[in-house]
């Protein structure tokens, strides 16, 4: 089985690949930096019992993940890797922005993006 | 996905990506369980989903880095759990190929 | 005249139904697995049976998505929950239920498909696809409202009662008409958990079990049941109002901890000696909005004539409810209230297994997937319930 990748483009920035390092463990496990409980909970003192499920391993005995599992992991650095470069894009075409407009937009950005996910309806 | 508000080229930040699974059955069910939801905001973000063979593209446009980082977290997110259900609960296990429904 | 047996068990020689019923429109993540046993009297020679089709439970597993005190839920976490859960909650009730090969064995998948949450209802949704794809197992989508009624039903036998339906998302007052749950009234505003909650919330204490539970727990320790606290009582027609009392008894909860004298209401005028207790605004609250939950109660078992009351929803299992619901029953005509513990009142996933295994013996499953998107908003009277005379 091949491993996930990814591929940006954007007026900015012509191409940008996302891959997996073999052997890096930001890509061997299930439990991602970016997919954390929100800060909402957390600075409440939330403890997060919620983590996803461990990875399964194979049932012949051998300490070896399955593929199913492997992927998964694979796919939760991946995520990490997006999540955080789209992050500073946005950063970057807030400072741009911000010559522009107010600072008010911050605000405004960062509720839009917790109804995003929130699954906020537009009604 | 049909769009009320015609904005040409505005989606141009785009991100493609390839998931491989084990085998054509497994990407068929991925895509068959994305395919369905609609997306929140039309003009500003498009999502399509192609299996081929055992692998799944994705294929993500956005008006700019914002909607692409929601959208494109949400639905690994979305990988995740598939992914999970098909490695804990399947009993067919990867050596069957036959397509589903 | 309904023929529940529309379509055969999967494996005729077994002579059974199985359905397994995922929940996830709020922060409770439930899965169950239920058998119907296939009963020829339920053909089509029988009447409505619908409230006694003899389920057994082969599974209930729930988990709650628990936010610290004070702290209310938001979608994107709870959907988080949900989603790290979820298939490990399946493969514990597969187990649990003795379902070694759920693609020979499963007749039908049940999931919500609203109202609810958008976020928790989807991450759901997404795994009752997967398993219906690779299980080839058929899916039906279920009201979740119409759940707790289904599951009131068949566990109190109660055959056309109305129907109170409380929880932390909903206050609705609900009688069967013509294949339809018609809505007599309900909230305005707030529902009577959430409005119960968010006191709880004020009041700096968890919300866990149910909505309500902890409130319920003070307001039995109140030493001066003789005095209510006043409050606005706001049944307008069929339907009532809560936000109004909410901020109400807020502020006062929050004169008496900051100690404010000026308010009269809580502290004696002239030796400034506290008069009200939290355990007496909890009483209060209770006593207030209940009275106001039995009165519309009362108007429509009036309307359809019934003398059955069925109790629903997480505030269900409040036994001063149940107990203010019975006096009203028994004052009309020796009339019943039926009400469930809280296995069946707080969001389960064997309800939603109920409901759906009916419609789906009637025949009505989910033919295209593009049927099992969900919907936040889903009332009531929109499911067309076959499964009734």
């Amino acid at each position: 089985m091949d491993r996930p990748y990814a591929v940006y483009e954007s007026p900015d920035i012509p191409s940008k690949k996302f891959t997996v390092v073999p052997g890096n463990p930001r890509y061997e496990t299930t439990d991602g930096v970016t997919t954390r409980p929100s800060d909402h909970v957390l600075n409440a003192g939330q403890i997060d019992r919620d983590k996803p499920s461990e990875p399964k391993r194979e049932a012949d005995g051998s300490e070896q993940f399955t593929k199913l599992s492997q992927l998964r992991m694979n796919l939760t650095g991946l995520q990490d890797d997006i999540n955080e470069f789209l992050t500073e894009q946005m950063d970057v075409a807030k400072a741009k922005k911000a010559k522009l407009d107010s600072l008010e937009q911050d605000a405004r950005i960062e509720e839009e993006i917790n109804g995003l996910l929130d699954g906020k309806d537009d009604d | 996905m049909t769009t009320k508000t015609a904005r040409p080229a505005a989606l141009d930040h785009t991100l493609t990506l390839n998931v491989p699974f084990e085998t054509p059955r497994q990407a068929l069910i991925a895509s068959q369980v994305l395919q369905p939801d609609p997306i929140l905001k039309p003009q500003d973000f498009a999502v399509s989903y192609a299996a081929q063979g055992p692998c799944l593209e994705a294929r993500f446009c956005g008006r700019d880095a914002r909607v692409l980082r929601v959208g494109v977290s949400s639905v690994i997110d979305s990988l995740k759990t598939i992914i999970e259900s098909l490695d804990e609960l399947d009993q067919t296990g990867p050596s069957s190929t036959e397509a589903s429904m | 005249m309904v023929d529940l047996n529309t379509v055969s068990p999967k494996d005729p020689a077994k002579r059974y139904y199985l359905a397994l019923g995922l929940e996830g429109s709020a922060n409770k993540l439930g899965v169950g697995i239920i058998k119907h046993p296939f009963l020829p009297e339920t053909g089509a020679a029988a009447k409505d049976n619908s409230h006694d089709c003899h389920v057994e439970i082969l599974a209930n597993i729930r988990d709650t998505y628990v936010t610290p005190p004070g702290e209310g839920f938001l979608p994107r976490d709870t959907a988080r929950h949900h989603r790290n859960w979820c298939v490990r909650l399946i493969k514990r009730a597969l187990l649990e239920a003795g379902v070694r090969d759920a693609c020979a064995e499963l007749d039908v998948i049940c999931f919500t498909r609203g109202p609810g949450m958008g976020a928790p209802l989807h991450s759901v949704a997404l795994v009752a696809r997967t398993c219906s794809l690779m299980w080839q197992v058929p899916l039906v989508g279920v009201n979740h409202c119409v759940g707790h009624i289904e599951m009131g039903r068949e566990i109190t036998k109660a055959k056309n009662p109305v129907v109170l339906y409380v929880s932390g998302g909903n206050t609705q007052v609900i009688a069967y008409s013509d294949h339809r749950y018609r809505i007599f009234g309900e909230t305005l505003d707030v529902a009577v958990g959430n409005c119960l909650d968010r006191f709880a919330r004020t009041l700096k204490i968890p919300n866990a079990p149910s909505p309500g539970y902890n409130i319920e727990q003070l307001a039995s320790q109140c030493k001066n049941k003789e005095t209510l606290v006043e409050l606005p009582y706001t049944v307008k027609g069929m339907d009532l109002s809560m936000s109004g009392i909410l901020a109400y008894i807020d502020s006062l909860a929050k004169d008496l901890f900051r100690g404010n004298k000026a308010n009269k209401v809580l502290f004696d005028k002239k030796t400034g000696n506290t008069k009200v207790t939290v355990e007496d605004l909890c009483y209060s609250l209770q006593e207030n909005l209940f009275a106001m939950l039995v009165e519309i109660t009362e108007r429509a078992m009036a309307h359809v004539n019934a003398d059955q009351v069925l109790i629903v929803g997480g505030v269900g299992s409040n036994a001063r409810l149940q107990e203010m619901m019975a006096l009203m029953c028994h004052d009309r005509a020796r009339g019943r209230v039926h009400a469930t513990d809280e296995r069946f009142c707080i969001d389960n996933g064997v309800m939603i297994a109920q409901a759906g295994l009916l419609q789906y013996r009637m025949g009505n499953y989910v033919k295209d997937l593009s049927e099992t998107v969900v919907t936040q908003k889903f009332r009531t009277d929109e499911v067309y319930v076959s499964w009734r005379n």
